[in-house]
């Protein structure tokens, strides 16, 4: 199942994040964040709300079916 | 989600110590030995893997850098997982069927050695590739 809405990229450049940077925030490799933000990976609930919590915003701000 | 990595060779580390254990218990009790994959005994080759898996854990704890291992990987994991498993019923089943035309004689200590390797070969390939495109 893919993501239809996914604005990861957005809200990582928006807060001038490196995908490293977000990566090791949210404790995952760089490769996942990159697989996320091309829509090939669908993170799980755990790593969806740690993303919510350092952009600060909800869930379906970022993702979305 | 962070992978524990000393826990893992903890446990490691007490099974290898449980083989050693249960080697001496078996040869100290066994009074009928016989060969044992190239042993004298079956308690001498727990004894000797005990060992070997001990030292190889040990060598990992001093030199190993540790791993960042996310639930993506373990997703892929899990996913070559089921796909060597997969392989190894379809190869079974070719097996059976080139059996039944010309059989095949081979020892059997030769066939687990096909077996284990051929399905960490497939294990490999198979999580690489998803590790690559997905």
């Amino acid at each position: 199942m893919t993501l239809k809405k996914n604005k990861l990229k957005e809200y990582r450049e928006k807060h001038n994040f490196s995908q490293e940077c977000l990566a090791d925030k949210v404790e995952v490799t760089r490769q996942t964040v990159i697989s996320i933000e091309k829509g090939k990976y669908t993170p799980s609930l755990e790593l969806a709300l740690k993303f919510t919590k350092i952009f600060k915003c909800k869930v379906e701000d970022i993702f979305g079916l | 989600m962070k992978y524990n990595y000393k826990l893992i060779l903890w446990h490691k580390g007490i099974f290898s110590l449980i083989m050693i254990i249960a080697g001496i218990i078996i040869e100290l009790t066994t009074k009928t030995k016989g060969e044992f994959f190239g042993f004298n005994s079956v308690g001498s080759y727990l004894i000797y893997i005990g060992i070997i898996f001990l030292l190889i854990i040990i060598a990992y704890a001093l030199f190993k850098k540790e791993k960042k291992i996310d639930e993506r990987m373990m997703m892929h994991g899990y996913k070559s997982g089921k796909i060597t498993y997969a392989i190894l019923i379809l190869a079974a089943f070719a097996i059976m069927i080139i059996d039944g035309i010309n059989p095949i004689n081979i020892p059997i200590h030769m066939m687990m050695a096909y077996l284990i390797i051929g399905s960490t070969f497939v294990l490999m390939i198979s999580f690489w590739l998803m590790s690559k495109y997905n």
